[in-house]
């Protein structure tokens, strides 16, 4: 009997040593299946990452507070110097936006009663959330934010992130009170666009670069610096119109694109829902 | 019995110092910055902990750990999944390679070293991203990303070595 076990513990002991020997060789191997088993978008992975998040994001918020408070000390002082310049702005701005405040809802009323005339379906109403942005990952392998939601829980993923500005990215991932926003930088990101004034439609594709690019454009088209670049509404997330930034440079063919909001300075969110659904899904399930 | 039960939990706790720590910073370096620098790419600290922890107490921060503080990462990421722990990984395999040729640990050794290596390794970062998503990354975020680190890695050694030097110091750990 003591022989029995003497048996068995010599072969555990074995079996731990060869585990030391090759664990280096194993988690190799683990690294490169689970790099596999996410390529094919694996929800297991997403799911983990989700619930992970869920534990270490407000972590990140406790320990955000002392340099937000350095943050906006040196956001507060640096804003006095300007104060009464900027004060006398938002005077003359005020003035202007009640003129064009009166103008629009003239518009509002013409454009309302033009519509029921042409019997026009519009888009739905969108519903929006504000969140605050708890962690920014800005490595060369990614670029995105990851916001807290609270119990808010209408957010989906691939909705539409706003700042004050204009388009900043979309929703990747969604927990219980955070989500991951891609930025429109990172490389996933792809969003259907156009230019404001030409019409000329094309793709912004991120590149984990500091500024993504406009790609697929027609032949010819006419994109010039500083052309305004809205979404084009194709692909059923995005509305039509949502400014997303100006062309900051076309060179060789390469027509790169300012995000009308630096993306490296948000603070708030808005994640929107335009309550659009996917064509894809709705042409699925015929 | 109570006593030792606490000396058992307070000594795992020591021990595990290197990975809390590692983890610490990695939380730390998640934080918004409100500057250029979150998007011109940030450094990446958990190469420069693994490259300190493997080289000054590899007994502490073993494979494990390794590989623990690399999927935490790649878990909160949204860069290809495994990327982190497989640069982590590299970086540990090579560290405990070279470490034993090292005789003198003398702080610029170690800071040239960590610059020759993490160069090796923000390559084959670019290289294997660039082949999970079939097309080449701009590789000046990488060097933008590799100066920066190689910059700060005094700082992040020097908390570390406060560390060791604070809580590692017992003969028995």
């Amino acid at each position: 009997m003591v022989k029995r076990r003497r048996v068995i513990f010599l072969h555990l002991s074995h079996l731990r040593r060869t585990i030391k020997k090759s664990a280096i060789a194993l988690l190799f191997m683990v690294v490169f299946a689970l790099m596999l088993l996410n390529k094919t978008d694996n929800a297991l992975i997403e799911k983990t990452s989700v619930t992970v998040e869920e534990i270490v994001t407000p972590i990140t918020k406790v320990l955000v507070l002392p340099a937000t408070t350095v943050l906006d000390l040196y956001d507060y002082l640096r804003s006095l110097q300007k104060i009464d310049r900027e004060n006398q702005e938002l005077r003359e701005e005020n003035r202007n936006l009640i003129i064009a405040n009166a103008q629009n809802k003239a518009l509002a009323i013409e454009n309302k009663l033009l519509a029921d005339m042409l019997n026009y379906i519009g888009l739905p109403e969108a519903e929006f959330v504000t969140a605050k942005v708890v962690s920014q990952e800005g490595t060369p392998f990614a670029y995105s934010l990851t916001v807290y939601l609270g119990d808010y829980g209408k957010v989906n993923k691939g909705q539409v992130a706003l700042s004050d500005k204009g388009v900043i990215g979309r929703v990747e991932a969604v927990g219980k009170r955070y989500a991951k926003i891609a930025l429109l930088n990172n490389i996933n990101s792809k969003i259907s666009v156009m230019a404001e004034n030409t019409r000329v439609r094309g793709m912004l594709v991120g590149k984990n670069d500091i500024l993504p690019e406009l790609k697929f454009l027609p032949l010819g088209a006419d994109v010039k610096v500083g052309d305004k670049i809205v979404t084009s509404g194709i692909g059923g997330v995005f509305p039509v119109g949502l400014p997303v930034g100006k062309v900051s440079s076309v060179e060789k063919g390469v027509v790169t694109v300012m995000p009308a909001h630096d993306l490296s300075r948000l603070e708030y969110v808005m994640i929107v829902n335009y309550g659009l659904p996917d064509p894809a899904d709705v042409f699925g399930e015929e | 019995m109570q006593e030792n039960w606490k000396e058992i939990v307070s000594g795992w706790i020591v021990k595990s110092l290197p990975l809390l720590f590692s983890l610490l910073w990695m939380i730390l370096s998640l934080i918004p910055l409100r500057s250029d620098l979150n998007l011109v790419a940030r450094p990446m600290i958990g190469l420069m902990c693994v490259y300190f922890w493997t080289m000054y107490r590899s007994d502490l921060f073993g494979v494990f750990s390794v590989f623990v503080l690399g999927m935490f990462f790649d878990i909160l990421s949204i860069a290809p999944f495994g990327i982190y722990t497989l640069l982590y990984l590299i970086m540990y395999v090579t560290v405990i390679n070279v470490s034993k040729y090292i005789t003198e640990k003398n702080f610029e050794i170690l800071w040239v070293g960590f610059s020759l290596l993490l160069a090796g390794l923000m390559f084959v970062g670019w290289f294997m991203s660039s082949l999970y998503y079939t097309q080449f990354l701009p590789f000046k975020s990488f060097l933008f990303s590799y100066f920066i680190s190689v910059a700060l890695y005094p700082l992040v050694a020097g908390v570390n070595a406060w560390v060791m030097n604070v809580f590692l110091q017992d003969d028995d750990i």
